[in-house]
């Protein structure tokens, strides 16, 4: 997998650096700036391929490997291009019995993506996490920053239909 | 100072001493996996809990310092079964393939298990089951033996500093592995290896060809490059199997390079010549060892009647040790009466500091030598200074080198421009005022300070000597090149200029010329003069292979290499250290020749290491009374006179700088006859920075041709990001490059697709 993102980010003509480039050399002299340095990083780009970290290396005077092992252990920061929009279900207790599952499915319906997968045209990345701590909306689940709870699954299907119509 | 008890046994250690050092004092010993005493303390594996009174949780040894009163028991029924379940955890994911697997033997998992008695694995065993990976040409990686005690990772980071591995993931899914899965590409200096407790990283030269109970071990000295590593020579019959570290000995703490632990299979090579040749009439005929030296002193008798002494020259190799120098320069002065005897080393430059003293340094400079690479454990030392003691490490090379990591200030640029700065630092340290003044100022204000510079540069030489005129207390280090490059000039065979000897070749001086393993053609300083050695009387060539310079001669005789003699080397600190004969690939030594033609001019030379070490003690001066067991010889100087202030520009015209390059897998011409160094580096390759090669339209691996003032060549090319643009760097030592770099260790140069 790791390989196709480097042959996809290569075709992907040149890379523009220059983003990366001013968040090191904000942190350059900090020591433990990598997590920082990781977080604007992969604001700016979405996500961490492996020539943005090997430029972070470089800018950070450090490894390449040391980094990807920091990345690694964090949930936070992704090594695949993520979706525009990220549709988190919650798979929680209380939306579990709601039929959460059912609404996960739909979203595999819809854009055939599982858990942790990004549809091919790069809009929908689909996570299900464990509580969002809204259990009094279940089943709930959010797109990007927004919330929508006691939903239908058909109510789910119109959801995700209208975020696809959306432009860009 | 605190007071400890273990074990009821009451001793006194100082404060912050780890409980396991403590025990150790006591002579209590306690099992590790972890744990590393080069390393700081990690705390992985858990096998090292011991009981603390007044404690009711217990304590890992090898993390946890004492404190006054400390009472610790290591041996209990608690802690037994503590630690079977600890090992019983292992196992859980270990594939038990230990008859499949290298470390079988010698394996700290394997020991551990039959030490705490684990006889079966209560829990459901799962093993891992992964594909090993081979990217990496000198190291298997078998992750599924892992049990991520984090020594790979650790030492690559806190010795090494190369950072090539790192723990991936979280929790039970954490791997070793690379960034991105990549291919593991790294220094090859198998430091991960040599302290892997488990069979998870394994020597690919070694791999799967002997077991170790099989193998009988001498302890020996490198005979590749001058930073003299103690290293384990293993064996079996008249094999050498693999060259392992020795942590408890020597100077290099168990630290090897690539070169050293994977580049020994020229000992084994089947390419090896086992007979001597002589040559007459153009064809070469095979003959006993007795027949070719009675013909080479047949010869030799000849030309010196004829044409006196002064037409006979001996070259030495800086492959000899002391001993076999020693009869070589004698055989030169005393039986033959010539004092013609050359090395590409001279007395010039001595050692001036020893590799402790670079580590313990507070502020080192690294002036124009991609050390870690020439000298990768003296490079390992630098780094040690640099990180560990926070010295201030300065660097001037004309692109990034491994250094850059630890370096506090790297200048780079073209050779020109890292001249011009190295020449302003050295001013700065001098007492002028410019852009340098203020790291010239760290070294000035340093208590320890050390500058590494490279000795067969004059204009680096030169201002090596400016900085310690300038500054008394800078303690300086020529990187020497080769194993034993100041033992021959001790042995008097540096007294020359190495010019003198191709100056003489050129204008028919030699007649005759006694060749001791050196290859004539491969050496930037001779290899114009070279062709002109075919002409000779004699040429005698003693090599293990038949080298360039071998096929030239008319007597050739096989010789041993540094694992079939006893003997010694003085390393790049002056230290004078024994080797000692693993195998006996049944050819003779250096010193058997000098010997036996010393016989054949009617003297009487000892071969034996004894006698002629005692004719060294009492001939001379420097070595009387030395300790051939790792004493320091003390020099008289570091630089003989004033070193001719030479601009140190690059000669000619060009396009692009042209520059040495320095090999981490070559030291010479000698372990390219290692098939699994010459497969990874075998022939000359030009590196080139990226915005050039993309100019260029050049691929890696596309043939360029590199031409200058009085050379020209083919080589493939290679890309390297590092390299500075206008600039491109070519290893010397090779027959197809030694011409380019005879003026100069940077000369311009146009290349073309």
């Amino acid at each position: 997998m790791a390989n196709d993102v480097k042959e996809t980010e290569s075709a992907n003509k040149e890379i523009d650096f220059t983003a990366c480039d001013e968040i090191c050399e904000k942190y350059k002299d900090w020591k433990g700036a990598t997590i920082p340095v990781l977080q604007q990083v992969q604001e700016a780009y979405g996500y961490l391929f492996s020539e943005i970290v090997e430029r972070i290396a470089d800018n950070l005077n450090m490894s390449a490997h040391q980094i990807y092992g920091v990345i690694t252990f964090y949930a936070q920061f992704y090594t695949q291009p993520r979706g525009k929009y990220i549709i988190r279900v919650c798979r929680g207790t209380a939306c579990h019995v709601q039929g959460s599952g059912r609404i996960s499915e739909i979203v595999n319906e819809e854009f055939h993506i599982r858990n942790g997968e990004t549809s091919a045209d790069l809009k929908f990345t689909l996570e299900e996490v464990s509580c969002i701590g809204a259990c009094g909306m279940a089943p709930v689940i959010m797109i990007n920053n927004k919330t929508y709870g006691n939903l239908k699954p058909e109510e789910a299907r119109k959801i995700f239909r209208d975020y696809a119509e959306l432009q860009g | 100072m605190v007071t400890v008890k273990i074990n009821g046994k009451e001793v006194q250690v100082p404060k912050n001493t780890l409980i396991l050092e403590a025990a150790k004092e006591a002579g209590v010993s306690i099992p590790t996996l972890c744990h590393d005493s080069r390393l700081n303390p990690f705390g992985a594996c858990r096998v090292c809990l011991v009981e603390q009174v007044g404690n009711p949780k217990l304590q890992a040894a090898c993390t946890t310092p004492v404190t006054d009163g400390m009472e610790i028991i290591t041996q209990s029924d608690k802690l037994s079964r503590v630690r079977k379940t600890a090992i019983e955890l292992l196992l859980i994911n270990h594939p038990l393939d230990c008859p499949v697997c290298d470390k079988g033997g010698e394996c700290t998992l394997q020991d551990l298990t039959y030490e705490v008695g684990v006889t079966k694995v209560r829990f459901d065993a799962k093993p891992n089951d992964t594909p090993v990976d081979h990217t990496n040409p000198f190291i298997e990686r078998d992750i599924d033996r892992c049990v991520l005690c984090g020594r790979c990772v650790r030492i690559c980071d806190e010795v090494v500093n190369i950072q090539a591995i790192s723990f991936l993931n979280r929790g039970t899914d954490t791997i070793i592995g690379t960034s991105f899965e990549q291919p593991w590409n790294c220094e090859y200096c198998g430091q991960c290896i040599s302290v892997c407790p488990v069979g998870s990283l394994n020597n690919r030269i070694y791999l799967f060809k002997n077991r170790p109970w099989n193998l009988d071990r001498v302890q020996s000295v490198c005979g590749l490059c001058s930073c003299g590593c103690t290293v384990d020579i293993d064996y079996e019959g008249s094999e050498v199997f693999r060259i392992k570290e020795n942590p408890e000995e020597g100077i290099n703490h168990g630290y090897m390079c690539a070169k050293g632990r994977f580049g020994f299979e020229f000992i084994n090579s089947i390419q090896r010549e086992t007979a001597a040749q002589v040559k007459a009439g153009g064809e070469a005929k095979k003959v006993s060892f007795d027949e070719a030296v009675t013909v080479a002193v047949e010869k030799l008798k000849k030309v010196k009647e004829t044409a006196g002494a002064d037409s006979v020259a001996v070259v030495v190799s800086p492959r000899l040790t002391n001993e076999e120098a020693f009869l070589a320069a004698k055989l030169a002065k005393d039986v033959i009466g010539t004092q013609n005897i050359f090395s590409t080393e001279t007395s010039e430059i001595l050692p001036g500091a020893t590799l402790e003293e670079v580590e313990q340094s507070d502020c080192v400079a690294v002036l124009n030598i991609d050390v870690t690479e020439a000298n990768p454990i003296l490079g390992l030392a630098v780094r040690h200074a640099a990180r560990m003691g926070e010295a201030p490490l300065a660097v001037f090379y004309p692109s990034f080198t491994a250094l850059k990591r630890v370096a506090k200030k790297f200048v780079t640029g073209t050779p020109d421009a890292v001249r011009e700065a190295m020449v302003k630092y050295a001013d700065a340290v001098a007492g002028a005022s410019n852009e340098y003044s203020e790291l010239a100022g760290k070294l000035t204000s340093a208590e320890r300070p050390v500058v590494v510079f490279d000795p067969y540069n004059k204009a680096d030489a030169a201002l090596a000597q400016k900085i310690s005129k300038a500054c008394a207390k800078v303690k300086l280090v020529p990187a020497k090149s080769k194993n034993n490059s100041v033992g021959i000039v001790d042995m008097g065979c540096g007294a020359k200029c190495p010019t003198e000897f191709s100056k003489g070749l050129e204008a028919g001086k030699f007649k005759a010329v006694l060749v001791f393993g050196e290859n004539v053609s491969a050496r930037s300083v001779w290899t114009k003069a070279a062709s002109k050695l075919s002409g000779l009387e004699l040429l005698l060539v003693t090599d293990p292979f038949m080298s360039e310079t071998a096929a030239q001669a008319n007597v050739y005789i096989p010789v041993a290499t540094f694992a079939e003699k006893d003997g010694s080397f003085t390393n790049l600190e002056g230290r004078v250290q024994t080797i000692a004969k693993a195998v006996d690939k049944g050819v003779n030594t250096d010193a058997c020749v000098a010997s036996a033609i010393a016989k054949g001019m009617g003297s009487a030379l000892p071969a034996d290491v004894t006698a002629v070490r005692s004719m060294i003690e009492k001939e001379v001066a420097l070595y009387s009374g030395i300790d051939w067991n790792g004493g320091t010889v003390s020099y008289p100087y570091v630089f003989a006179g004033d070193i001719a202030a030479e601009d140190g520009m690059a000669k000619g015209k060009g396009k692009f700088f042209l520059y040495t390059a320095s090999l981490r897998l070559h030291s010479g011409s000698f372990t390219r006859w290692s098939p699994d160094l010459a497969k990874v580096y075998g022939s000359p390759v030009l590196e080139i920075g990226e915005e050039d090669a993309k100019e260029l339209g050049l691929a890696n691996g596309d043939k360029v041709k590199v031409s200058g003032e009085g050379f020209s060549g083919e080589y493939p090319v290679e890309i390297d990001k590092k390299v500075t643009k206008g600039c491109v760097a070519l290893p010397e030592d090779f027959t197809a490059t030694a011409g380019i770099f005879c003026n100069g260790k940077c000369v311009k140069a146009d290349i073309v697709k």
